[in-house]
């Protein structure tokens, strides 16, 4: 079973240090991924998510506390020396960016950057740069070009490429399809599902849109103010969340066939907490719509639910017969 | 760099010479009714040579005869004579030329190459021991004028050691043969282009530092890092690349200024080239000489921004690309 890990993430909490003081990015999230696994995180922008992604190959600033553990094919990532750090990233685990409009380097090659990562790990891969070019669907001749001669969905293809060279364990997906327009969105994401099937690759998929979470992942994990507040299978929670915050994220996208959904979308009302200012108890009680007194004083833990084995959710109503599946 | 933004560039520049020219000719013209009132044997002549010379230079007629007149000569790099050695003016610029270029080219490289990397360094370790000493370093530089480090150094180094000649282009009287006098012109040439250095050396650097920390955020350094590689490399394979462009933009804009320090970096260390000629021509009034050298001058500005131009080009695949 140990074997079978990829990622296993312990009490992690992610701390940045700004001139306001220390802001809890992440606080406390456990999370499993097995090999050829895909796990969704799915959450609003600031939930902690991207910050999360960043600091299991610890690429948060040097001045972020990070503590807990992050065990990366058995190897704690945290513990790790600089030297060392450097051989794991990228050949263990590599990042397929937000947007690829900013992440690759406008004066260089898209083939220098791919080759330049090939090089760094030559131990741990033979990919060439044609190879990896070819994998994703671009022709060879654009190795030579810059990243602005690229469209939105070949940079991301690019970036696909890059992440791919050095045969990582685990790709980290961190909204890798937000900046681009729904067709090519389709495009990229069939694409990192077939190489993902072909190549047995363990991802974390991240994202603010449940809806690309259903047919591509195997389980999702909803978070909420820098912590996780379900997770469970893919289907069992995108078809019937527990925890009033993933059914919110839920009804906010419109439902395709039903014309209800599509000219009225459920909004919640509200924006995430500041995570300088949590509230008391569960963080998520001021905008929640079947809070109780106790949530102001409570938080409530994560904790798996009587009905199903493999579901975990973090609310005071989780095992009410009355919030059961729809 | 594609063949259309080249050509665009130098037609650019040539059309911004041709604005010069013009400019210079109206210059001139408003600055003393009587184009000899400046000229020394002015008294000694009669009223017929006076005349005779006032055709000869191109003053007479109308304005519009005078305009081709001057374009025509221009064209031909006639400039007239100077007023006060009364040989021509093409001939004393062409003497003192070399001096110049020298000096600003060692200036500038030296500018160029320890400015850029002090600026780099700096802004990459950001609040660093590194950066706090030599941003305040490089601020005192900057503020101070070149030709306050030229009399510094002049009167200390030059004066109170005497390794350095206080002055002049080489020995005067000595014999030297070819290596000896190769090596006395550089002994001469240490402090004028340390003066020199010394003063654009804070500009260039600051630039890079501010360029650089405007890359820091930059998501692509980010990929950099989370493909393993080492701190040095990402800054000197991604960071550098890319905050060198503005860099390279600026710095094309300062070298006016460069050409206004050789002139008093000249005059400090009585330094043989155009910026001393152009010290004495102000004195002297001597209009044909100033006139040449407003010229020289500022085609030397718009030959570096060119050159600046085609380096950007160079540089960045986004520019090179477009038009």
């Amino acid at each position: 079973m140990i074997d079978s890990t990829v990622l296993k993430v312990r009490d992690l909490y992610v701390t940045y240090q700004s001139s306001f003081g220390p802001v809890p990015a992440v606080r406390g999230v456990d999370l499993d991924i097995a090999l050829g696994e895909t796990l969704g995180l799915a959450g609003e922008s600031g939930c902690g998510k991207s910050t999360l992604a960043m600091a299991l190959l610890r690429l948060v600033p040097p001045t972020t506390q990070i503590s807990g553990s992050i065990l990366l094919d058995g190897q704690n990532v945290l513990t790790m020396k600089p030297g060392q750090l450097r051989l794991v990233r990228w050949a263990q685990a590599s990042i397929v960016f937000q947007g690829a409009q900013h992440v690759l380097n406008p004066v260089q090659r898209i083939g220098a950057q791919i080759d330049e990562a090939i090089q760094l790990h030559h131990g741990s891969t033979s990919s060439t740069v044609r190879e990896m070019l070819a994998l994703v669907g671009l022709s060879d001749t654009r190795a030579d070009d810059y990243p602005h001669e690229l469209s939105g969905g070949q940079k991301q293809r690019v970036m696909i490429a890059m992440a791919l060279s050095c045969n990582p364990l685990l790709i980290i997906a961190d909204e890798p399809t937000t900046a681009l327009d729904v067709m090519v969105q389709a495009q990229i994401l069939q694409l990192l599902d077939n190489i993902k099937r072909e190549r047995g690759l363990s991802m974390l998929f991240i994202t603010h849109d449940l809806s690309v979470l259903s047919h591509n992942t195997d389980r999702v994990a909803v978070m909420y103010a820098g912590r996780i507040v379900e997770v469970g299978p893919a289907e069992e929670l995108l078809r019937g969340s527990i925890h009033p915050y993933s059914r919110a994220l839920a009804e906010s996208f419109p439902i395709i066939g039903d014309p209800k959904s599509r000219h009225q979308p459920k909004g919640l009302a509200g924006d995430p907490p500041d995570p300088n200012l949590l509230p008391s108890g569960c963080p998520f009680h001021p905008r929640c719509n079947v809070a109780i007194d106790s949530c102001k004083s409570i938080d409530i833990k994560l904790s798996a639910v009587a009905k199903s084995v493999d579901r975990q959710v973090a609310c005071v109503h989780a095992n009410d017969e009355s919030r059961s599946v729809k | 760099m594609s063949n259309r933004y080249v050509i665009k560039k130098i037609i650019g520049a040539l059309l911004t010479l041709f604005a010069v020219v013009v400019f210079n000719f109206f210059l001139f013209r408003i600055v003393d009714r009587d184009p000899l009132s400046k000229y020394r044997g002015r008294s000694k002549l009669s009223l017929e040579q006076r005349e005779a010379m006032i055709r000869r230079m191109g003053l007479s007629g109308s304005k519009w005869d005078q305009f081709v007149v001057y374009i025509k000569s221009t064209l031909r790099l006639d400039f007239g004579r100077s007023f006060d050695s009364t040989r021509p003016v093409l001939r004393e610029i062409a003497d003192r030329l070399p001096a110049t270029l020298i000096l600003v080219g060692i200036s500038t490289a030296l500018t160029i190459g320890i400015g850029l990397y002090i600026g780099a360094k700096a802004g990459w370790a950001r609040g660093s021991r590194f950066d706090r000493v030599s941003t305040s370093g490089t601020m005192v530089l900057y503020a101070t004028p070149e030709f306050f480090f030229g009399m510094l150094l002049l009167a200390i180094v030059a004066g109170r050691t005497g390794w350095f000649p206080t002055g002049g282009l080489r020995d005067i009287g000595a014999n030297y043969g070819f290596v000896d006098s190769l090596l006395d012109r550089a002994h001469h040439l240490v402090l004028p282009s340390l003066t020199l250095t010394l003063g654009y050396l804070g500009s260039y650097s600051l630039i890079m530092r501010t360029s650089m920390l405007e890359t820091l955020g930059e998501d692509y350094l980010t990929t950099a890092r989370a493909k393993g590689l080492k701190e040095s490399d990402v800054m000197t394979h991604h960071a550098v690349p890319n905050a060198l462009l503005p860099s390279v933009s600026v710095i094309a804009i300062s070298f006016g200024f460069v050409i206004g320090g050789a002139i008093t970096t000249e005059t400090v260390f009585s330094y043989p080239g155009l910026g001393l000629a152009t010290a004495d021509a102000i004195r002297n009034t001597d209009l044909p000489m100033l006139q040449a050298l407003f010229l020289v001058a500022s085609a030397a500005v718009i030959f570096l921004n060119l050159v600046a131009d085609l380096t950007y080009g160079l540089l960045d695949p986004r520019i090179r690309h477009s038009t």
